[in-house]
């Protein structure tokens, strides 16, 4: 039977119930969005939980554990220049540039980018003659209101498309989303902004159009990290009531990162509190050495509303080659002390003179930190307080209480004392003064970080420097910088093989090299070769053996049908195989008909795993209670040994197989990988892995022969030596791999 | 754009390579689930929450395998999961009908008159929904999808003998039942 045309009818089936016409894109976004929504709701509700974790964890306060970032996909993508979009609906953009001009003024619309969250159109105005501006900065001119007409003749606000005061300007509106399927909206502009009425046209209507993105579109991707990575706080440090810092996003550039992140209104252990809006500007990024990473606040990313409470940042970092992971550090919060003040009375005499100066040495201390007003000094126009105080305060408020003064200002003077001035209209106070001053900034040293590295570090140093012929693990990653097995290496591969482009599957015989293909049964399947190499059984319904020097095949005439799984005895004198009728059941049976055996009921669907080298055990896995587990048959008295269960054993079919010298048992774990374990269960490791996973596992002496498997094209065959680590490439052979022959 | 740039587009985050994954795959794993389930509305939801489960996971999924295969037998095992979850078919004994299916899809296959093809493709929808769910996964892989057995071997979580059983079992009574037919 064709499976083309088989696939052709079936196909023709389902079509009379599924055309062809079918979309789920729509209903796959919208579940997606969905189920994003969904997780971050249970995330607000856990991270009450991660902040109790992570109090306890700052209050034990020297106890540090790494922080652990659980980055996911967002739908949210970054395009340079324009900042976050959201991609859960497909995007749209500008299907071409347009341009007005008018009484030599042009407006262009450049560009445009529709996402399931916004409208973004970027607006050039080139032209304004500069009599177009009022001449006075308390005239603002016209507002430049710009508004977006959908066919339906909804009217979207989108900010104002201003001239500036240049003759080019550019503007980024932001509207409403354009619904899907609205390829086409209107821009309307009364005027241009900041110009004078009637100095330039006016009700400009400019007709958009929009297509598809192109795939090529620059995109970058956005990872959302939820929860933040743990924040971790120097020990001796005030334990805030919650993370300052929290890290809530990263965008991958092509040469750098962008790390989006927030400072937190919390309270200090000191009963201070850190207010998140004071904190942007002094967070320090350093790779796994300390060594400081160049950053630069990210401008062209929006940010979700500020708030007293929450501070959002972002920085910009170069580069892309780091030691992981970074650590984002806030080495010191500023913290605005609670309002407290510190009186005393002072007397100016009452004819102060400009220039005089008074001596007065004051200290004040609050919440532990120290200031001390040195001295006032008379001015012109008013008074001047000289303050000295530490590195850690950062601002002292010294004033007269009372009076009425206008201005003043403040700085460091030639002495490197903090002065500050304050001013009066008329005459400035004089007499007896009462001076009030008050810390009211202070650095709280703190060092709280989060440390961070992407999912996916950007070029992985490969785990294993493999040379030609020379690994003690096979990997996807060296299988392929592997070399070829040498012709020195001479023996047959049996291979269940595609054998022609009709997709049929059949048994195949050839040399390492490739040479002297032969195909031995087509349609056959599960094969193996005898020690002598000079038969090979196969099953297709029953069990047959091919001569292979005479080409002969001849039926086992004791099979009776749905037997599969042959395995010759290390003398060749015997076959052991599965039959499933009636249940499964593992016997033996003389390669030339003869002396079938049932040596034991199997009712869990196990498989042959191999001989002992004496040929008086026969080795069998079937899955138990605790898993796939290694059972011994003893052939003289047909009593059944438990041996070990395979730890953390493929789940469908660990494919375990005894080593000839029956000193290993080969077999797959959950994820395709081959371990080695000592036939008493002992010294497990690993010899072959790789995410597609390996399909077939064969010995012949001490060599392992290993299919990586490729779902529907054939495997990738490989070599390997365990106690040598030699490895080799079978590049010329295809298929799964049955049997291995190596003299 | 091939399914290697669409998944490494969908590894960045970018929901384009989705979008071009679906609109490649969407109708074969549509039409596959359906020849499962028998239930158009579940057929689609199947492959919605196949493609999601792709979507969440593609950071796993190594792009130097090929992706058709692998997509295939996910939605393969989602339909059958969900039919188990429904009960809605009876599940008949394995091997109990497949030889009349399979003899139909060969009669169909070789049929040159339309009228008589339509007629065949109501028999085999027929003859499909007298097997369990199970053996119409087996069927879809072999005869729609043209898997091989040891690949279906793993999608159908069962030991390769199992499926090879089947399929054998299948094939004998097949002959059988051609040789009655060119006999009459």
């Amino acid at each position: 039977m064709n499976i083309t045309d088989t696939s052709r009818v079936l196909d023709a089936v389902a079509q009379e119930y599924v055309p062809g016409e079918l979309n789920l894109l729509p209903r796959i976004l919208s579940s997606l969005e969905k189920k994003n929504d969904a997780r971050l709701r249970s995330r607000r509700t856990s991270l009450v939980l991660i902040v109790l974790v992570t109090v306890l964890v700052l209050v034990m306060a020297a106890i540090s554990i790494p922080a652990v970032a659980q980055a996911m996909q967002r739908l949210f993508g970054f395009i340079p220049g324009v900042g976050l979009v959201d991609r859960s609906a497909p995007m749209r953009v500008l299907a071409e540039p347009v341009v007005l001009t008018r009484s030599g003024v042009s407006l262009t619309v450049s560009d445009a980018i529709l996402s399931a969250d916004r409208s973004l159109l970027v607006v050039d105005i080139k032209g304004v003659p500069l009599d177009a501006y009022p001449a006075s900065e308390s005239d603002p001119g016209c507002l430049g209101a710009a508004r977006l007409r959908l066919p339906d003749g909804t009217l979207l606000d989108g900010g104002n498309i201003s001239g500036g005061n240049w003759s080019f300007f550019q503007s980024r509106l932001e509207f409403a989303p354009i619904p899907p399927g609205v390829n086409a909206a209107t821009l309307l502009l009364g005027c241009i902004g900041g110009t004078l009425p009637g100095k330039l046209p006016q009700d400009w209507v400019v007709p958009l159009r929009f297509v598809p993105a192109p795939p090529q579109m620059t995109i970058n991707p956005v990872f959302e990290i939820s929860p933040s990575p743990v924040q971790i706080g120097q020990s001796g440090t005030p334990a805030p009531s919650q993370p300052i810092l929290t890290l809530e996003k990263y965008v991958e550039l092509e040469n750098g990162y962008i790390l989006i992140g927030a400072f937190h209104t919390v309270h200090l252990s000191n009963g201070l509190t850190v207010t998140g809006s004071d904190q942007t500007g002094i967070v320090k990024i350093t790779d796994a050495n300390g060594q400081v990473v160049p950053a630069e606040p990210a401008y062209d990313v929006q940010f979700p509303t500020s708030t007293s409470d929450y501070s959002p940042w972002a920085f910009k970092i170069q580069g892309r080659q780091f030691s992981w992971p970074l650590s984002i550090t806030l080495a010191q919060a500023i913290v605005r002390l609670p309002e407290q003040q510190m009186k005393f009375t002072f007397d100016t005499g009452s004819d102060p003179q400009a220039g005089q100066e008074w001596l007065l040495n004051k200290d004040v201390e609050m919440n532990g930190y120290r200031a001390r007003l040195i001295s006032i000094r008379r001015g012109a126009d008013g008074y001047a307080f000289i303050l000295q105080h530490g590195p850690q305060v950062v601002s002292v408020g010294a004033w007269f209480e009372g009076t009425n003064a206008v201005g003043g200002g403040g700085g460091l003077n030639s002495q490197g004392y903090q002065e500050l001035d304050e001013t009066y209209t008329g005459t400035p106070p004089a007499g007896k003064l009462t001076v009030v001053l008050s810390i009211q900034t202070v650095l709280v040293p703190g060092l709280w970080s989060v440390t961070w590295q992407p999912d996916v570090l950007p070029t992985p140093a490969p785990s294993l420097q493999a040379t030609a012929g020379s690994v003690c693990t096979l990997t996807e990653d060296n299988l392929p910088q592997l070399a070829p097995v040498p012709a020195s290496m001479t023996g047959k591969a049996l291979l269940y093989q595609k054998l022609d482009q009709s997709g049929a599957w059949g048994i195949v015989l050839a040399n390492l090299d490739g040479s002297q293909r032969q195909v031995i049964a087509n349609p056959g399947n599960w094969s193996a070769l005898a020690p002598d190499g000079a038969r090979v059984v196969y099953s297709y319904d029953v069990l047959y053996l091919a001569d292979l020097q005479s080409g002969k095949v001849t039926a086992l005439a004791g099979t009776n049908g749905n037997d599969y799984n042959p395995l010759w005895s290390p003398d060749g004198k015997w076959i052991a195989f599965i039959n499933s009728v009636n249940g499964t059941h593992i016997s033996l049976i003389v390669p030339d008909g003869t002396g079938l055996r049932r040596l034991y009921d199997d009712s869990n669907h196990g498989a042959l795993a191999g001989w002992s080298p004496d040929g008086a055990q026969l080795y069998f896995t079937a899955p138990g209670l605790d898993g796939w587990t290694l059972y011994a048959i003893d052939l003289a008295t047909g009593t059944v040994k438990t041996l070990f269960v395979l730890e953390d054993a493929s789940l469908k079919a660990p494919n375990a197989t005894v080593s000839p010298d029956g000193a290993w048992l080969a077999y797959r774990d959950r994820v395709m990988n081959v371990y080695l374990v000592r036939m008493d269960g002992t010294d497990r490791h690993l010899v072959a892995s790789g995410p597609v996973g390996i399909s077939t596992i064969v010995w012949s002496g001490d060599w392992l022969g290993i299919g990586v498997g490729n779902f529907n094209a054939e495997d990738t065959l490989g070599l390997l030596q365990p106690q040598t680590c030699q490895a080799y490439t079978l590049p010329e052979l295809h298929g799964n791999l049955e049997g291995l022959r190596l003299p | 754009m091939d399914d290697v740039q669409a998944i490494q587009q969908l590894k960045q985050a970018d929901i384009g390579g989705l979008e071009i994954l679906v609109t490649r795959y969407q109708v074969k794993a549509v039409r596959t689930a359906f020849l499962i389930t028998h239930d158009e509305p579940m057929a689609e939801d199947v492959v919605q929450d196949t493609f999601i489960h792709i979507y969440q996971h593609i950071r796993q999924f190594d792009e130097n395998r090929l992706f058709e295969p692998y997509f295939m037998r996910c939605v393969v095992n989602a339909a059958l999961n969900a039919v188990r979850k429904k009960s809605r078919w009876t599940p008949s004994e394995p091997g109990a009908d497949i030889d009349e299916l399979e003899a139909l899809l060969l009669q169909a296959a070789s049929v040159e008159q339309q009228v008589e093809f339509n007629q065949l493709k109501g028999e085999i929808l027929a003859a499909l929904n007298k097997l369990s769910a199970r053996q119409r996964a087996a069927v879809v892989q072999r005869y729609y999808l043209g898997m091989s057995e040891k690949e279906m071997a793993g999608t159908l979580e069962t030991a390769p003998g199992t499926v090879k059983w089947l399929l054998n079992a299948a094939r004998s009574r097949l002959r059988d039942l051609l040789h009655e037919r060119s006999a009459k």
